[in-house]
């Protein structure tokens, strides 16, 4: 019975790992795919090792799996606001059909604030 | 049963793990090409722990835990390298 769960839970992770690659592949630009990815594979992942603690059933496996899933939890989305933050940094590099920009305002903002600081600076 | 479902889920994520090269090599800039290597670090992490329940070796559990965590480090210092172009301070 429990093996059929597992196959089952296997199956969702692995075919949310390949929604992951097709978006990653057909999305427009960098922040979208990157919305594709750290979902679905933090999901998949989730699948997966899920299935790995249904299948061997032992005290130790799930240990290792549930902080390998915790851990995937944890460090998927900081991982991904860091790369997004420094990538919209370095140059936007939208979609044509984005539609809200939020950060855009709000960098300009704070780069204006922070050049007025250094001419403070350098008039000291 | 169970091993047919293993194969059907090596098979989906060799195509992902393609998906993903492809991405890695075509990508337009850097981020793309960071974003693409994570993907296929977790999709690595996949077939690891596939391979696990098909070998039935548990040991193999402990190497996803340890190649999740390098993965983000790598992933953190890449972000720092793009947004920084210097690593080292």
């Amino acid at each position: 019975m429990s093996e059929y769960l597992a196959a089952a839970v296997l199956l969702i992770g692995a075919f949310f790992m390949l929604v992951a690659g097709l978006g990653l592949i057909r999305l427009p630009d960098v922040y979208s795919r990157m919305h594709a990815a750290t979902k679905a594979t933090t999901f998949g992942m989730g699948g997966i090792l899920s299935a790995v603690i249904l299948f061997f059933q032992a005290a130790h496996v799930a240990t290792h799996a549930i902080l390998a899933i915790f851990f995937l939890f944890l460090t998927a989305p900081v991982a991904a606001h860091l790369i997004s933050r420094a990538a919209y940094r370095k140059g936007p590099g939208l979609a044509p059909v984005t539609r809200l920009d939020e950060y855009g305002p709000y960098l300009a903002r704070e780069r204006s604030t922070s050049q007025t600081k250094n001419d403070i600076n350098s008039h000291n | 049963m169970i091993q047919a479902a293993v194969q059907i889920g090596l098979g989906m994520l060799g195509l992902s793990l393609a998906l993903c090269f492809i991405r890695l090599v075509k990508g337009p800039t850097t981020a793309d090409r960071v974003v693409a290597a994570d993907t296929l670090a977790t999709n690595i992490l996949g077939v690891i722990a596939l391979f696990a329940i098909q070998s039935g070796e548990e040991l193999f559990i402990i190497a996803v835990l340890a190649l999740a965590i390098l993965s983000f480090v790598g992933t953190v210092v890449y972000a720092k390298f793009l947004e920084r172009e210097n690593i080292i301070e």
